[in-house]
């Protein structure tokens, strides 16, 4: 009934409405769809000795990347990707319903807990964490003081500190947008559930779960999104060994001075995530279906 | 008759307050039982404890003669039907249907077998891929207490079920539950805060105030005789009379009117018509008494209507059967 009202309303106002979306809309436009013409364009253009772009049509770029090197980079790039995104999704359900279930102050507090590490600058708390990870870090100075190691672990510039950071950068954004699925959730809808026999558990995956689908996905799709073409996090814990896409773009545009090769590498690596992220939605939806009739 | 839920010395507090004074009752098998109230009387609170939502701080409810307390419920024999009916969007009128024989892991065909036979019942056959979204507030509510009934509970529970729904379908579908009920057998326990309502389906009527039970028993008991002041005012339109600590209660259409001054004595008081309001079948004349500070309400009745005008000087008056004592 609310969905209905509120269909309605749109419906009556659809044309002033439309003008709430303009400045938006023109800023996208401009500042969005612009560069990206720009940027595909430029993926077909030649490089010339001094890195300046030639304006002359080739497949080149593209063919560059069917390279066993550039390859595995892709492929590292997703698994990281996919794996931040499982990594998050399996710590940040939990957290938002616990938060959904506290009384209301309490709840504002501790959203304001999760997003107080937007406040300070990504780049410093990067650093933060390779003050801790560090062979004379936090954790290693501790761990040799206490005489339970004798040399120092080797905490950084690996693929397990690259999945730290991704995780505790995007966890947020996995956070919040379940946070507010569990919230929009009527109680009684669970209530009917135990009502019907259906255990909290069963509960959970036949009610909670489903009904707070558009909470998973959106989360999904942001952290996943923003894994994608993160830079920061495997330049300043991950070390020279870990490159992801991300930072093999960097490279072509700012040490390199290959604009084309780097348009290139983006427009793909922009086309595969939308695969996959088709392909996501397509199984959770399918997973639900699944679920009504089973 | 046997005694299906019975409550002993129910006690509710929410952070200190008590919502509900120790409480005892029993209903009986195969009863249309009312729990009556005003909103906040604890009628809901209640309702919620029996169904388990909500643990009593003290006392012990028994389903069929078994202690509730401690268990939780989805292990309880009875079913709910919610206010605003709390149907699971994501799945189709059947899936609703089938949830609770799922979760009970009752056998495939036996499943079927129930839907079937509850889809007929509930006029819902052609309706039965269409999800909640689709259906109108009367086949929601009927989706509600097909998903409830199919689970055979013991006791069917029942939080306002109409009360999202517009006059008309209301007064049909109580018609159709009280029938629903009598065919089922099932024991029914049923809230609202409408009184008409609890008088045209129940067996017998809870009148709660204040997390009290005022009052249980039949509605015509209740209508004729209540032994509260609380329930001859909350129920139907009474006027009432005090004389020193005694109040005693007389029903509008029990008021006679007479001519100014004919044999005034204990029953019978001088007064001026200062209302009339007029509604088909009878007229409601409000007449403001001479002896005391109060406004006495009679009907009349199309039929026999004497043409009483607002402003004529009337006697009003009542036999002695028609008097109500209330303590």
């Amino acid at each position: 009934m609310v969905a209905g009202r509120r269909g309605d309303a749109h419906l009556k106002n659809g044309k002033q409405l439309k003008i709430l979306a303009l400045p938006a809309f023109v800023w996208l436009g401009a500042l969005f769809v612009l560069p990206m013409l720009m940027i595909t364009a430029l993926s077909f253009m030649k490089r010339g000795t001094y890195g300046q772009v030639v304006y002359e049509f080739t497949l080149n770029n593209y063919a560059r990347m069917i390279d066993p090197l550039y390859i595995q980079i892709f492929f590292d790039t997703f698994l990281v990707a996919v794996l931040t995104t499982a990594i998050s999704l399996v710590c940040a359900y939990p957290m938002a319903y616990y938060i959904s279930r506290m009384d209301r102050s309490a709840q504002k507090i501790w959203l304001l807990l999760v997003m107080i590490p937007f406040w300070i600058n990504f780049l410093v708390r990067s650093y933060a964490w390779v003050i801790i990870l560090r062979s004379q870090g936090v954790i290693n100075t501790f761990l040799l003081s206490t005489g339970l190691i004798q040399e120092p672990l080797p905490l950084l510039y690996n693929f397990g500190s690259v999945m730290v950071g991704m995780v505790y950068t995007l966890l947020p954004f996995m956070v919040l947008p379940i946070y507010v699925s569990l919230e929009q959730l009527d109680r009684r809808k669970l209530e009917a559930a135990y009502d019907l026999g259906a255990t909290p558990w069963k509960t959970f995956w036949h009610v909670t779960l489903p009904l707070t689908k558009s909470g998973v996905i959106t989360g999904s799709i942001l952290v996943f999104v923003s894994s994608i073409g993160m830079f920061v996090v495997p330049d300043v814990m991950g070390g020279a060994k870990s490159a992801l896409m991300g930072n093999v773009i960097q490279n072509q545009f700012l040490s390199a001075r290959d604009w084309p090769f780097g348009s290139a590498l983006s427009i793909v690596l922009m086309l595969l995530s939308m695969v996959l992220i088709y392909l996501y939605y397509r199984a959770v939806n399918a997973a639900e279906a699944k679920e009504g009739t089973a | 008759m046997k005694t299906m839920i019975n409550l002993e010395s129910i006690e509710k507090h929410f952070s200190g307050s008590v919502v509900v004074p120790p409480l005892s009752l029993s209903i009986q098998e195969g009863e249309f039982l009312t729990l009556l109230g005003p909103s906040g009387c604890g009628k809901t609170t209640l309702l919620r404890m029996i169904a388990g939502f909500e643990q009593p701080t003290a006392g012990e409810i028994y389903l069929d003669g078994k202690a509730l307390t401690s268990i939780p419920p989805y292990q309880r024999d009875m079913n709910m039907v919610f206010q605003q009916y709390a149907l699971f969007p994501h799945m189709n009128v059947e899936q609703n249907i089938l949830f609770g024989l799922k979760m009970k892991k009752v056998e495939a065909a036996e499943q079927q077998r129930r839907l079937e036979e509850v889809l007929q019942y509930t006029q819902l056959v052609e309706l039965r891929k269409r999800t909640p979204k689709q259906l109108s507030g009367g086949q929601q509510q009927r989706v509600a207490i097909a998903r409830a009934i199919v689970n055979n509970p013991k006791v069917l529970l029942l939080d306002e079920p109409l009360g999202a729904l517009d006059y008309q379908l209301r007064k049909s579908l109580q018609l159709e539950l009280k029938n629903l009920q009598k065919n089922l057998g099932i024991t029914f326990i049923y809230v609202t805060h409408d009184q008409e309502e609890a008088m045209a389906m129940s067996d017998r009527i809870a009148v709660m105030n204040k997390g009290r039970i005022e009052q249980i028993a039949t509605p015509a008991e209740i209508y004729n005789h209540p032994k509260t002041l609380f329930v001859a005012t909350f129920i139907g339109e009474n006027n009432i009379f005090r004389s020193g600590d005694a109040s005693i209660a007389v029903r509008p259409e029990k008021i006679k009117i007479y001519p100014k001054d004919s044999e005034l004595d204990k029953h019978r008081k001088n007064g001026t018509i200062t209302d009339m309001v007029f509604l088909g079948n009878m007229s409601k004349l409000f007449i403001r008494l001479e002896s005391e500070e109060m406004t006495v309400l009679a009907h009349e009745y199309a039929t026999e209507s004497r043409g009483w005008q607002a402003g004529d000087q009337v006697a009003i008056g009542w036999s002695q059967a028609d008097e109500v004592m209330l303590t």
